[in-house]
């Protein structure tokens, strides 16, 4: 079993008579991204303050490598790098200066910080820009040297929140291969919006919902169990009967979540969770029923899927 | 040293603001400029109310009943009796001591001293008895002769001197005026006078510029970034602080360089005035915490400093002399409302080192009311912004 490098137990928070988080418990094992998702105002954002010490919870305690952290656990609080979704950053400093300074607050020696802002700017693509100040960077640059302020002590986790938003592709790719590069020797928590970045990235997701845990698992799992199921479309070789119609319908019913014929077009569509493995029986049972089945396409279920399936589609104030 | 490292990171910030440089370095010098303009030599304004300090050592005539009929308490009570347009025209202050008095007088705070000698009554009754035959007595008017109110005050009491000497003695020669200058105030005008207060304005912005750094810091989420490092308050703040220490140590050499290019006479030490500065400096950083604390945008921040501002230096007694609002006397000297003002005291320390090179032993009330004000006022900033901006929620 993976190593727990992260523990939130009974986490709970209060604003007034709104519980924005309620019981939260997780854990994050070394060396993984974990995704962490939720719709606006379900608590994400409290979580996360919770775990990186800027807001005190009412119940519940974090822990780091077993370790629990208190508010002014300097030596273990700097083990966390948090890198916000706003840009965050001092628009008179340039880049290089910036860094620095944040390395000297995270009390690293001199020379330290230097190297460390060396290296970050040249992995994150600001070195020519390093003298620069903040304002006069373009928005994908200022996102980078976000990103780079949250590493600049080398943390041990690292906590992304929406590291892609506001970011054109060229940018959204090279941020996402450095965060791939980073899973290596970090561990990395990653709140998102973005359902197909979580899927790409991430090893793990837990959702959440008002200030509850829905669901936590691997994205994989949670395709495979939650949601309307993967779409699989059979074209037909030949046109069929209203009644082969009904006795198809019937007979697929107990192995698929639904099913459409559309005898217009010849085509037979399925949804059904975890389709891939129950497509022979799919296909045994057409097959039965004398079906003749030309080309077939799978699309499977998506982690948007999922998402809207445990929170529901409407919108949130 | 984190605090070291915030100081220096506050410090590029603030350079690299034209605006506040402007405001921080450059304001302060026009202000100087104004300030010759309104109340250089030129200026001809006259005192509407006139405060007269007496300094009563006549030591009657030896009769019985001498003190009550003694002539310097008569002299007293002429000046206290004298009407214009049926209101008091003097506001007649007895001392007990001539320092004190000098001081008071050096302050602006009163127009003139009158010296009434130990002599006094005897004098005049030989000078009576003798027919003029014998010496006159001797009365000493003490001013800073550089105040308006001074040479209005000096020539109405030398009408009420002849008076008095025609009733007392038959002559009005039975009584000789001296005329006694506090000393280093000689050429001294009211821009002289001002110069310490606009030096002292000149610094009061750092409650803004405080203000709206800290503001600044919070809504940009930098705040948050340097609390996530677990930076303490006092790192951040002592960092500020020190920054806008820097600021004020350029700024003090160049307003006071501005103020010496229009006529200015600085008599004192230039290391006690920066000294003053900074300790008043932490007060108007302190207030400017205090302003951050409760405000939620730059433009909150800048509002509520110029609210704060404006009192600090306006209902001080730094720019211009305040009218008289004793509330109670406290060691020998009388508390007005306006000595609870930093501001007050700033402006009256650098007055005097400036004009009369009042050295640190001259000051030890103004620098102990200004340095007791100056940290109490930066504490509450310090506490107030940690408890409402750095705490953990």
């Amino acid at each position: 079993m993976s190593e727990v490098v992260l523990k939130a137990e009974g986490l709970s928070k209060h604003y007034g008579d709104l519980l924005a988080v309620d019981d939260l418990s997780i854990e994050v094992h070394r060396g993984e991204v974990f995704g962490f998702l939720g719709p606006n105002g379900a608590g994400k954002t409290t979580s996360i303050n919770m775990i990186c010490g800027l807001l005190e919870p009412d119940a519940g305690k974090v822990s780091i490598d077993g370790e629990s952290i208190t508010g002014r656990d300097e030596a273990l609080r700097s083990r966390l790098g948090v890198c916000p979704q706003d840009i965050v950053v001092w628009e008179r400093l340039t880049c290089r200066e910036q860094l620095q300074f944040m390395g000297e607050m995270y009390a690293l020696p001199r020379e330290t910080a230097i190297a460390r802002s060396q290296q970050l700017l040249e992995d994150l693509d600001l070195i020519e820009k390093q003298n620069v100040q903040a304002r006069a960077l373009s928005g994908g640059m200022q996102r980078r040297l976000n990103l780079a302020l949250a590493l600049v002590h080398d943390p041990q986790i690292v906590i992304l929140d929406e590291p892609g938003a506001g970011l054109d592709p060229q940018s959204r790719v090279k941020v996402r291969r450095y965060i791939q590069a980073l899973a290596r020797s970090k561990t990395i928590i990653l709140t998102t919006h973005n359902m197909d970045e979580a899927e790409r990235l991430a090893d793990r997701v837990a959702i959440i919902d008002r200030g509850r845990l829905l669901e936590l698992d691997t994205p994989a799992a949670l395709k495979r169990r939650v949601g309307e199921g993967d779409v699989v479309e059979i074209d037909l070789e030949a046109e069929i009967d209203a009644a082969k119609k009904t006795a198809v319908e019937k007979a697929l019913k107990p192995t698929v979540d639904a099913v459409h014929l559309d005898l217009e077009n010849k085509q037979i569509t399925v949804r059904a969770l975890n389709a891939v493995a129950k497509l022979p029986a799919i296909i045994e049972t057409l097959e039965e029923e004398d079906v003749p089945v030309g080309e077939m396409r799978l699309r499977e279920n998506t982690l948007e899927d999922v998402f809207i399936q445990l929170t529901g589609r409407r919108l949130r104030s | 040293m984190k605090t070291l490292s915030v100081m220096r990171k506050t410090l590029r910030e603030l350079l690299r603001e034209r605006m506040t440089v402007a405001l921080m370095l450059v304001f302060p010098a026009l202000l100087v400029g104004f300030y010759y303009v309104s109340f250089g030599p030129t200026s001809e304004g006259l005192a509407k109310y006139i405060s007269v300090l007496v300094l009563n050592l006549d030591a009657g005539t030896g009769a019985s009943g001498a003190e009550s009929s003694a002539a310097g308490r008569t002299f007293i009570r002429l000046l206290q009796d004298a009407e214009y347009e049926g209101q008091p025209l003097f506001d007649v202050t007895e001392v007990d001591e001539r320092q004190a008095a000098e001081v008071t007088l050096r302050e602006h705070k009163a127009s003139l001293l009158v010296v009434i000698p130990a002599n006094f009554s005897t004098a005049l009754q030989d000078f009576a008895a003798r027919n003029g035959g014998a010496a006159a007595a001797e009365i000493t008017l003490v001013g800073a002769p550089e105040a308006d109110e001074y040479v209005f005050a000096r020539s109405l009491l030398s009408g009420y001197l002849r008076q008095f000497a025609l009733q007392a003695a038959g002559w009005e020669e039975s009584i000789d005026v001296r005329y006694s200058f506090v000393p280093g105030t000689g050429t001294m005008s009211d821009f002289d006078f001002g110069v310490g207060g606009v030096i002292v304005f000149g610094i009061a912005f750092s409650t803004v510029i405080a203000a709206e750094l800290m503001v600044r810091e919070q809504l940009s989420g930098t705040l948050r970034r340097l609390r996530l490092t677990r930076l303490r308050a006092f790192e951040l703040l002592s960092g500020v602080t020190l920054a806008l220490s820097v600021v004020a140590l350029v700024q003090v050499p160049i307003t006071l360089g501005a103020a010496l290019l229009a006529g200015f006479s600085n008599h004192g030490s230039l290391a006690l005035i920066v000294f003053i500065c900074l300790l008043f400096n932490l007060s108007a950083i302190g207030l400017g915490l205090l302003v951050a604390g409760f405000s939620r945008t730059p433009a909150d921040a800048t509002n509520l400093a110029s609210a704060v501002l404006v009192p600090l230096v306006f209902l001080s007694d730094a720019l211009y002399p305040m009218p008289k609002m004793p509330l109670f006397t406290w060691g020998g000297r009388v508390i007005q409302p306006y000595d609870f003002l930093p501001t007050t005291h700033a402006a009256a320390a650098i007055r005097q080192v400036t004009v009369f090179a009042a050295g640190v032993s001259d000051l030890v009330f103004e620098l102990a009311a200004l340095a007791l004000l100056s940290v109490g006022i930066y504490v509450l900033g310090v506490l107030l912004y940690h408890r409402r901006k750095m705490k953990l929620g």
